[in-house]
Order: structure tokens, then C-alpha cells, then sequence
């Protein structure tokens, strides 16, 4: 019997308990011909299964307590909404008269093309739609006649963790915090119903767990790993104490570390760092403000091609930076032009082969060789920099000719957009990324021309090393404590502050606890990562001291090997800071 | 008859909730209210007519509005979509 299952997982979390198994199978409709006489009979059998759904649905709203107010109720709303719209029932009522069929079948049919269409239709929110829809068409289809589903969440026993195919919107909104500590659904996915309302209850969550039905029994022990989305059953005490200890981690990191992030990134002895938060898209800037992020350090605008499959127009790029700058602000966000090519292949932007892509066409360089792309994208930062504090930077710059081809390059959009009398930001600032070992090696050329630098770990490291991570045979060597990596960071760092331009680390190292006092000792200004680092890292600077981030980079600027620097972090940042290391467990 | 055309923000496209303030909104007007994606028109007032168009996210739509209070319908319409389609309520979360 198999006893782990993986799936996505839509609530953080741990959680400990017995199964529930919610069993609610629905009697499969008929389409039954029906004689003439039984049309009207049909049609008002429908008329008043809408109205009685539509009380039903008042009646689990009424009941709802106030602490499960607006999200909740919302999903409510729009089941209403459906069950109201004369569309509805006009359209049944044709299937119903033009078929001479049942009621049931009216639904059915009707609720079923809509679900085909919706399927059909890329972007899985989209899709998870159907859930709703479902929910609405065996609700009447209850209130229609006999059989149907009975939703018994309400017999779940304290400590329960519901199993289920999946959990219908209006059952959804009826769980109970005090008994159900979590649950699993076999459907669904990241934006489904039961995901949205497990993360308004706070519950874990993990759906799209193929096959658990099958194994898990009722009353099963079993544990949900709401963070990495697994499930286990009848786990081994082992399992459960480590699982405990997850759990006792987690409640540190919301309690301790997510309430705090707001407090500034200040060590004990008043030396500030700025922390930012790497985004995709314009909806990520409430994740990174809620997670304390100071600003947006690394914007990514790949998502803009990759999301429609094609270049994205002026308007378009003006529209997403504009919205990014005025929800960031007093903050800055750095918005970095496209890094495509390479592994990021995109659809929008046709390329030939190329044997080598990491070492090929991409980022500035296929900019410089598509100068529309790049172009309208530079338009659209200068005139959404009318609404904000936005910089332009560059990825991929291997040298000083391409970062002045580059500023050339803004200079020419600036003068196209003054003729056309288009309101834009003049001085912006300009920087560019330091990801490839040349750059780094010239850094002191570069920083005269530039405003800032950001070092992108990955790359750096993945070109310092010669190193390709996702090579499983070689992944083993990448290692960012490298001390090849921490003598260029050095590097770069010393030579920017000489020319008094600020250094940002933009790449997975900043989102490490484990690194920041190594980075802060190196002399790095800004650090921006992945939102949900933001409150540990954050948490362990305001813990520190500068003195001892000093100590701890040079201490490991002099060993020999990687291994030797990563076992001297480890032991002295979990001495000191042992729960943001395990916090780190969570991002 | 006024008319505009407004681009859909939301990773997600038009969805539920989204549909849903449209449709309240599109009530609280007189004037008849359109929404039009590639070729197919839905009445701005009905929720399933709107769910069918299958706007997914990046679409440009064109919004109509006709009758007494178009001005006003549209400006308010306008405002909704800047908003990503989400009550005032809403957007601040």
C-alpha cells in the first residue's frame, strides 16, 4: 500500500490528524424524452429547484460567523449571481422545450458546454472555474428530486483532515477551523476553490494528490505537508515527531518572523540594509509588501512574453511597469529589461537553434539584435517612470561596449519620445546586472557608467564554475560558497564602492538567512529575493551586529575550498540563528 | 453609444469574481451594456453571457454602453477595469 503521495500544494503548513473521507456520489442523470403535456410541468420543477438553491445558499451565508466574512462569502455571492441571471433560465428553459426533455437532463447539458468551453481555454484559473459551476448544477439538480450528494462535512470529529475527491465551493465555506486541521483533495489545482479557502482559514492544504482515495481509510492516521505538498498516512512515530518539529518551525516563521517583517532591516548596531523582493508580475507587489519587502530590487518581464506567447506592445509594457510603480511607492523597483534566449525560450520571440543558448543569443544581446523589442520595452519603463521611482537595468552585460550601445540606445528612445511629445522620466537610474565573469572582472570600468550594480548569483555561478545546474551529473559541483564566488563578489563590491555605486545580490543567494551576515560582511547594499525570505532574512540582520558580519566574511574569504566555507556558515549561523535557518525550510 | 477598449491585467483573466462586479456594476445602469471579445458580444448584465465569451488573461475587450446614462456607465465601467475588475473593497487586498 502505498503510503506518501505528492501533490501541489495549495495552503502552508503542517498538519496531524485522522482522515475524513467526504463521500458524496451523485446518481448519474438520464436524458429522458418527454411528452408534450410534461414541458410546462418540467419547466416549473426548474423554476423552483433555482429558487430553493438560491434560498439554500442565503441560509449557509447567514450562518457564516464573521470571521469568515468577505472571501468567503464572495464565492457565495457569485453562486447567487449565476442562479439569478435570467440567461440561465432562459436557456434551460429552451433546452428543456426544444428537446422535450427533463429538467435534470436541461441542466446537465446546459452546465456541461459551459465546462467544456471553460476547459478548453488556457490558464488553469480559468479552468478550475468549472468547480463553481458544478457545484451550481448539483445543487439544483438536488433540489430537482431525489438523490444527489449530502454534504456531511458537518459529521467530521475534532483533529480531521478531509479526504475527498474534491471540495465543492459551497461545502468549502461551511468548514470548521476547530475540527478540520486540514485537508486533501485529489482534484484541483494552486487556484482551485479548496486552495483560496484553506489559505483564508489557514489551513494546509495539499490537492491534486492522485490515488490517495484509494489507500487512505476512514479514520486513517495521517500527516499534510502543506509546504512542500505531500501527504502520508499512517506515518511512523518517527515521522511524526519530525513532522512536529515542521510544524513547531512553521508557527515560528508566521508568528515570529511574518508579523515582524515590517520592522526595519537594521542590525543592533544601526547599519541598514535595503531589502527588496524579486517579482514577475504586477500582482506579486502586494505578496512583497506584505512580506516587508522595501522595494522591488528585480523585476522579471519575461513573464509579460511568456504569458501571451507574443511581443508585448508599448501600451502594454507601460501599463504593468505603471501599475509595479505606483503600488511600490515611497519604494523604487528596478525593472530589468528581457533576459530571453537561453534557457528561457519564448514562443513570442522566434529564434533559430542555437547549440549553445546559455553562451548564446540572449538577454541584451538579442535586444541589440531585435532593437524593436528592446526599444518599446525602454519606452514603456521611461514613461511609466512619470508615475514612480523605477530604474532600467540591464542583464548580461559582458563589457563596456554593450552597457554604452545600451545607455545609447535609452538615449535614442528619450529623444523619440520628446518629439513625440510624450511625457517620460529623464534621469533614470541606470544599472545592469553583474552575471557574467568578465563583467565582474571589469567591474571598476563599468561602475563609472552605471548607478548600480546587481549581482545575479545563478548565473554568475553557474558561467564562474562552468557549471550547468540543471546537468544532474555536474549539478553536485555548483556551489555558491565557492570561493571563487565570494573572491568576485569581493571584488565587485570594492570596486563599486570606490566609484561610490551601490551593490545589490539579486540572485537565490540573497534569499539564503544562512548567507546574509556573509554578504553584509562582503559589503553588499541591497539584497532582493523571493518575497517569502524576506521576514528571516530580515530577522536575522536585526539580530545581528556589523562587526560580526565582518568577521564572518572575512573568516570566509580565507579558506581554501567550498566545503571548508560551507561548514564554517553552517556551524556559526546556526549557533546564533538556528530557527531562521530552519525557517528557511518554508521558501 | 460609447465605446472603449480596455486590456484584461488579471493573470487570471475574466473569472468569477470579476465577471461578478461587472455584472453588478453593468445593473446599477439604465443604459444597455455590452462587452465584446473577437467576435462574439455578451450582455454586460448576465453573468453566464459573459463567462461564455472565455476571456483569458492579456484579451482586449471593447465595452459598450448605450442609453441615458452611457457617459457615466462608461466612465464608471473605465474605472472598474483599471481596478482589475475587483470592488473598491476588494482592491486593497
Amino acid at each position: 500500500m502505498r503510503r506518501i503521495f505528492s501533490g501541489i500544494k495549495a495552503s502552508p503548513g503542517i498538519a496531524i490528524g485522522r482522515a475524513f473521507i467526504l463521500d458524496r456520489t451523485l446518481q448519474p442523470v438520464e436524458r429522458k424524452t418527454i411528452p408534450d403535456k410534461q414541458v410546462s410541468k418540467q419547466m416549473k420543477a426548474f423554476l423552483s429547484a433555482i429558487k430553493k438553491s438560491m434560498k439554500e445558499i442565503e441560509t449557509i451565508r447567514a450562518s457564516l460567523g464573521p470571521d469568515k466574512a468577505k472571501e468567503l462569502s464572495t464565492v457565495l455571492d457569485t453562486h447567487i449571481m449565476l442562479l439569478k441571471d435570467d440567461a440561465l433560465q432562459s436557456d434551460v428553459i429552451k433546452i428543456i422545450e426544444e428537446q422535450k426533455v427533463n429538467a435534470s437532463w436541461a441542466v446537465t447539458e446546459h452546465v456541461g458546454r459551459f465546462n467544456e468551453m471553460l476547459a478548453s481555454l488556457s490558464g488553469e484559473y480559468l479552468s478550475s472555474r468549472v468547480a463553481d459551476l458544478n457545484d451550481i448544477k448539483n445543487r439544483i439538480l438536488r433540489n430537482l428530486g431525489p438523490g444527489g450528494g449530502i454534504c456531511r462535512l458537518d459529521e467530521a470529529p475534532e483533529g480531521s483532515i478531509i479526504v475527498a475527491q474534491d471540495i465543492n465551493p459551497s461545502e468549502a465555506v461551511q468548514i470548521d477551523t476547530e475540527r478540520i486541521v486540514g485537508f486533501v483533495t485529489e482534484l484541483g489545482s494552486k487556484t482551485s476553490h479548496s486552495a483560496i479557502i484553506a489559505k483564508a482559514h489557514e489551513i494546509p492544504a495539499v490537492v491534486g494528490v492522485t490515488g490517495v482515495l484509494q489507500s487512505v481509510k476512514q479514520g486513517t492516521r495521517m500527516i499534510v505537508d502543506g509546504i512542500d505538498g505531500k501527504v502520508i498516512l499512517s506515518p511512523t512515530w518517527k515521522q511524526v515527531a519530525e513532522y512536529e518539529n515542521k510544524q513547531r518551525s512553521y508557527k515560528y516563521y508566521v508568528t515570529e518572523l511574518l508579523s515582524a517583517a515590517d520592522l526595519p532591516a537594521e542590525s543592533r548596531d544601526g547599519f541598514r540594509l535595503a531589502i527588496e523582493a524579486n517579482i514577475e508580475s504586477p500582482a506579486d507587489v502586494k505578496t512583497a509588501l506584505r512580506h516587508g519587502a522595501a522595494g522591488i530590487g528585480l523585476y522579471r518581464t519575461e513573464y509579460l512574453f511568456i504569458s501571451e506567447g507574443r511581443i508585448p506592445t508599448q501600451e502594454e509594457h507601460l501599463s504593468s511597469y505603471k501599475q509595479v510603480a505606483e503600488e511600490i511607492a515611497p519604494h523604487s523597483a528596478t525593472i530589468r529589461t528581457i533576459d530571453i534566449g537561453g534557457e528561457k525560450l519564448v514562443d513570442a520571440v522566434e529564434m533559430p537553434p542555437q547549440r549553445n543558448p546559455a553562451l548564446g543569443l540572449r538577454a541584451i544581446r538579442l535586444c541589440f539584435a531585435r532593437r524593436d523589442i528592446f526599444k518599446n520595452q525602454i519606452k514603456g519603463i521611461l514613461r511609466a517612470g512619470v508615475h514612480g521611482n523605477l530604474k532600467i537595468m540591464f542583464p548580461m552585460i559582458s563589457g563596456i561596449e554593450e552597457l554604452k550601445k545600451g545607455k545609447a540606445m535609452i538615449e535614442e528612445c528619450k529623444k523619440e519620445l520628446r518629439k513625440a511629445h510624450t511625457a517620460f522620466n529623464a534621469d533614470m537610474e541606470v544599472g545592469i546586472m553583474i552575471e557574467i565573469p568578465s563583467a565582474a572582472l571589469t567591474a571598476d570600468i563599468l561602475a563609472p557608467e552605471c548607478d548600480f550594480f546587481s549581482i545575479g548569483t545563478n548565473d554568475l555561478i553557474q558561467y564562474s564554475l562552468a557549471i550547468d545546474r540543471a546537468n544532474e551529473e555536474v549539478a553536485y559541483l555548483y556551489n555558491p560558497l565557492h570561493p571563487a564566488v565570494l573572491r568576485t563578489i569581493k571584488m565587485v563590491v570594492d570596486a563599486a564602492h570606490r566609484h561610490k555605486v551601490r551593490v545589490g545580490v539579486c540572485g537565490e543567494m540573497a534569499g539564503e538567512p544562512l548567507y546574509t551576515l556573509m554578504l553584509m560582511g562582503l559589503g553588499v547594499d541591497e539584497l532582493s529575493m523571493n518575497p517569502v525570505a524576506i521576514p528571516a532574512v530580515k530577522k536575522v540582520i536585526r539580530s545581528s551586529l556589523l562587526c560580526e558580519s565582518l568577521e564572518i566574511a572575512r573568516k570566509a574569504l580565507r579558506f581554501q575550498t567550498a566545503h571548508e566555507v560551507e561548514a564554517y556558515i553552517y556551524n556559526v549561523m546556526s549557533r546564533h540563528y538556528p530557527q531562521e535557518i530552519a525557517a528557511s525550510l518554508f521558501f | 453609444m460609447r465605446e472603449e477598449q480596455v486590456t484584461i491585467k488579471d493573470e487570471f483573466g475574466m473569472h468569477l469574481r470579476s465577471i461578478m462586479s461587472l455584472v453588478e456594476m453593468a445593473k446599477s445602469f439604465k443604459s444597455d451594456i455590452g462587452v465584446q471579445f473577437r467576435d462574439d458580444i455578451a450582455d454586460g448584465k448576465s453573468p453566464w453571457a459573459l463567462l461564455a465569451l472565455g476571456i483569458i488573461a492579456g484579451s482586449r475587450i471593447t465595452l459598450r454602453a448605450e442609453g441615458a446614462d452611457e457617459n457615466e456607465a462608461m466612465a464608471k465601467l473605465l474605472q472598474l477595469a483599471e481596478n482589475n475588475f475587483m470592488r473598491p473593497n476588494e482592491a486593497d487586498r
